[in-house]
Parts: C-alpha cells; sequence; structure tokens
C-alpha cells in the first residue's frame, strides 16, 4: 500500500520503471548463471575402442566431491567449485577406469563469480557413459591451464562433480594409478602429521586407475596442498603433489 | 529326483604357482609363520634381522610376492583399527609387538639353500595372482588349476564337479564364501611361490587386467555329469524306465 501510496505522491513511474528494471536484471542474471557453460574445445575419441593400450600417465587421475561413487552419473552437466579469485579458464579431464574413453575440456572462466559453475558436457558418447558409476568415470579440474594441457598435477586444481552437492563437501575423493605401487598413501601437508591409507576399488574394470584415496578437508581453508605418496614393499616412490583451491 | 535338484555345497581347491599373492586374515588364530634370517623393515626404513616366528593378527593384508628366483618379499598392513600387524617371538621367546606396516624380505641365497624350504600356512581370504600389473616387473599368476568339488548324494566323498586351468597373468578370488580359506605356501629353491589351498561356498571369479572376468560355480548338468552315485542312480531310473516300457509293450502284444 505504501509503495502504490509513495506513486500516487510522487505522480510518476519512474520509481515503479526502476524497479521493474532492476527486478528483470536480477532475473537475467539469475538465468544467466543458471545455464551451463559452454566449453570452447572439446577432445573426445570419436569411437570407443574395444582394445586399450596402457601407458604411464599421471598418478592423479581424478579428484571430484562426489557423494556416492556406486551411483550413476549425470552426464549432461558438471559441477565446478571455485573460490573467488581471476580464473581465467579451466581444463576438465575426464576418464572412464576401464580406459576406453579419455576427453579434454576447455570451458572460459572470465568474469564468472559465482562459487559453483555449471559446465555442460555435450558428449556424443551420453548413451554409454550413464551407465557408468561415479567410480568409473574419473574427472579432473585444472585451473588457468594452458590450451592441450595433459592435466599435470603439479598445477593448480579445482573439485569437480557429476552433481551439486547436497550439503558442502567435506571428504575429497582422489582416483589414483599407483603404477607398480603396492600401498598408497595421501596427506594434507597442512595437517602432515596424518595420513590416509587408499583402498582398491572393487567391482569394475579399472585400466586407467584402480585405487581410491579419500582425504577430509580442513575447514576454514582456501586451497589445500596434498601429497600422494606411493609404496612399493615400504619404499617411498616418486610421491605426486598437487595444490587444491576449495570455495 | 527330487535330490538331483538339492543345494549342496561346493569346496574349491585351487592349486597353483605364482609370483604374487594376498591374504585377508580372518577373525580367526592365524597360524605362525617361521623365518630364518629374514629383514624385518617399517615403512621408515628401520631394519632388523630376525629368525623366529611372526604371527598376525585379524584385520591384516598380507602381501606376498616373489618373481622367479628372487627374494621373497612380504608386506603386511592394517585393514581395520589395529594399531598393529601381530607380534613376532625371537629365539629367547621375547614376544615384540610389531608396527602397522611392516616388510619382510628373506634373501633368495637363503631360500635356494637346498636344505631349507618355507611352508606358511594359510587362514583367511586369498586372493591369488597380481594387483599391480602395470607392465614392467610385475609379479603374475604363472599357472594353476581350479577344482570344483562336490559332496556326493550317498556317502562322505567328494567328486570333481568342474575344472578350470588357470592362464598366465589371471587372477582368482573367490566372492561370498561361507568362511576363510585353508592352505599351505611353499617357497623354496623352485621360482615364485606355489600355493594350494580350498575355500568353501561361494563364485570363483578369474580376472585378466582390465576386464571383468568370469565366474565359476557349480552347475547341475556337471553334477549329474560327474557324481557317480547320482549317475548310477540316474542310470538304474533309465534303465528300469526302458524295461517297464518293454515289458508294457510285450504284455499288450
Amino acid at each position: 500500500m505504501a509503495f502504490f501510496a509513495t506513486i500516487r505522491q510522487t505522480r510518476s513511474f519512474r520509481y515503479p520503471i526502476f524497479i521493474c528494471i532492476i527486478a528483470a536484471n536480477s532475473i537475467c542474471t539469475a538465468f544467466a548463471e543458471d545455464q551451463p557453460l559452454a566449453p570452447t574445445a572439446f577432445n573426445e575419441p570419436d569411437s570407443l575402442p574395444e582394445r586399450v593400450g596402457v601407458n604411464g600417465q599421471s598418478p592423479l587421475v581424478g579428484m571430484t566431491f562426489v557423494d556416492d561413487l556406486e551411483s550413476n552419473v549425470r552426464i549432461h552437466e558438471l559441477t565446478l567449485r571455485l573460490p573467488s579469485g581471476n580464473w581465467e579458464m579451466t581444463c576438465v579431464h575426464v576418464r572412464s577406469s576401464d580406459g576406453r574413453y579419455n576427453a579434454q575440456l576447455e570451458y572460459d572462466l572470465t568474469g564468472v563469480t559465482s562459487r559453483e559453475v555449471t559446465l555442460s558436457f555435450p558428449t556424443k558418447h551420453s548413451a554409454w557413459l550413464a551407465t557408468l558409476r561415479a567410480s568409473e568415470l574419473a574427472l579432473l579440474a585444472e585451473l588457468n591451464c594452458h590450451s592441450g594441457s595433459t592435466g599435470e598435477p603439479s598445477r593448480r586444481l579445482a573439485t569437480i562433480g557429476w552433481q551439486r552437492p547436497r550439503e558442502e563437501p567435506k571428504t575429497l575423493l582422489l582416483l589414483i594409478n599407483p603404477g607398480q605401487a603396492d600401498d598408497v598413501k595421501v596427506t594434507n601437508l597442512a595437517d602432515a602429521s596424518r595420513d590416509y591409507r587408499c583402498t582398491r576399488l572393487q567391482n569394475g574394470t579399472f585400466v586407467s586407475y584402480n585405487t581410491l584415496c579419500q582425504l577430509p578437508m580442513l575447514p576454514k581453508t582456501s586451497s589445500i596442498r596434498v601429497k600422494v605418496q606411493p609404496y612399493s614393499f615400504g619404499k617411498k616412490l616418486v610421491p605426486t603433489v598437487a595444490e587444491v583451491v576449495i570455495p | 529326483m527330487l535330490a538331483t535338484l538339492w543345494p549342496i555345497p561346493l569346496t574349491f581347491k585351487i592349486k597353483a604357482e605364482t609370483e604374487s599373492l594376498t591374504i585377508q586374515t580372518a577373525q580367526t588364530l592365524f597360524p605362525l609363520w617361521n623365518f630364518s634370517n629374514a629383514v624385518i623393515s617399517d615403512y621408515e626404513g628401520n631394519e632388523e634381522i630376525f629368525t623366529g616366528p611372526i604371527q598376525f593378527r585379524p584385520d591384516v593384508e598380507i602381501l606376498v610376492n616373489r618373481i622367479g628366483h628372487g627374494p621373497l618379499m612380504i608386506r603386511a598392513r592394517c585393514t581395520g583399527t589395529e594399531s598393529s600387524v601381530g607380534e613376532k617371538f625371537d629365539e629367547n621367546s621375547t614376544v615384540d609387538r610389531l608396527p602397522p606396516e611392516i616388510v619382510v624380505r628373506v634373501d633368495e641365497a637363503i631360500l635356494t639353500r637346498s636344505n631349507e624350504s618355507f611352508v606358511f600356512p594359510v587362514v583367511g581370504q586369498i586372493k591369488l595372482g597380481s594387483q599391480t600389473s602395470y607392465g614392467g616387473s610385475s609379479p603374475l599368476l604363472k599357472e594353476g588349476k581350479l577344482s570344483l568339488l562336490c559332496p556326493t548324494l550317498v556317502g562322505r566323498s567328494r567328486f570333481e564337479s568342474t575344472s578350470v586351468d588357470l592362464d598366465p597373468g589371471e587372477d582368482v578370488e573367490i566372492d561370498d564364501a561361507s568362511g576363510p580359506s585353508f592352505g599351505l605356501i611353499f617357497v623354496d629353491e623352485r621360482p615364485g611361490l606355489n600355493a594350494s589351498y580350498s575355500t568353501a561356498g561361494g563364485e570363483a571369479r578369474i580376472k585378466r587386467f582390465g576386464s571383468q572376468g568370469y565366474a565359476v560355480q557349480g552347475s547341475l548338468l556337471d553334477r549329474i555329469a560327474n557324481d557317480p552315485v547320482l549317475r548310477s542312480f540316474w542310470a538304474a531310473t533309465v534303465a528300469l524306465l526302458g524295461w517297464a516300457t518293454w515289458w508294457k509293450k510285450d504284455s499288450n502284444s
């Protein structure tokens, strides 16, 4: 009532028009933020090979915040979690555990302000990929990467998942290719007093990776340094250290 | 006839020459493993030479590797909440608690002595073959045989229902077993490890790196074809039916 009284008193429509413009702008902004970000480059295989070769790729194959590793992936969208900062682009690596699918996507993050960014994943193999469980399709998001990046884990990484987390993720899940190692441990270097043993993934075909590490995230941290330490009969092999940014 | 369909307990009997196997210790008492001049180390690199028995606790994963005529490597680690993989008893009967992860190494010179061989009794869940098959110097299952034993319909003996040859590079695991596996590992002047064990119940899964593998279960056909008692019973029944039919025809004519 007071609103209409104000209009009547001022005898002007400038105020409601101003309000409408602001409201329309907010709706447009919200709609724009909900629109998935399309990739600027997408490199995926045309066909899925029946036989795959095994090569010496980086030990850290995936890093995600999935709630349930046994549920099937929701294939069309990805959720990238970002802290505030000037991020230029992200390279997302998607690898299936059986080694048949290996794709790289690049997204332009210029001007993105949201903490959770929805990324579109316009794959032509969605029917096959949708049959995989979250533990069978690894995601790795590299920040401010260069075009054609191979995903070397010395760079900065962001957490990424197949769907929006229902609540603030408390655990970071790392998918590892242990190579010749018979044991793998992960450490948050901010809390180096404690390391966490990784476990072998069961019930599936695991060629690209076969080990799952769960690392609890310390609260109120903007980034953590994660160390993946493989062992062969007690002897330390070359570790992998990655910096992970957390919103 | 109904007895043919009656479910019967199955036993898997496995004999293999392998370079790697993994044991998950059961809640039952694990047998003592005797060592001679073994080097025990922890993950921090502290080493000691040890002669005597070691007893592993429940919820410990023991990985046993030996490639060719090389050293015997054993890695044990806790998989539960325990803070020790077990105890070691030295020659003075002193009991020492072991750390949560240890590596035991027995050098090839000790293993290839002609008058000495190591026998390790095993109780637990056994996985045969390598878990690290990413090329290079990976330990593998060399060869073996998996037999499925079933009890005969009458009596206490068992018959071989079916058998599968195990090929190089395969992994063997028994899922949903009704209890732990029991068996022995032999380490001597022969290359690798020789394992022989049996497991009651469940389903054997044979996998090769990169594949989902296949399952081995007892089938009704195998049972009918191989159980000597059941086979005799069915043969007698068919003969009796044949004779009855012939007698009926003969009496009608």
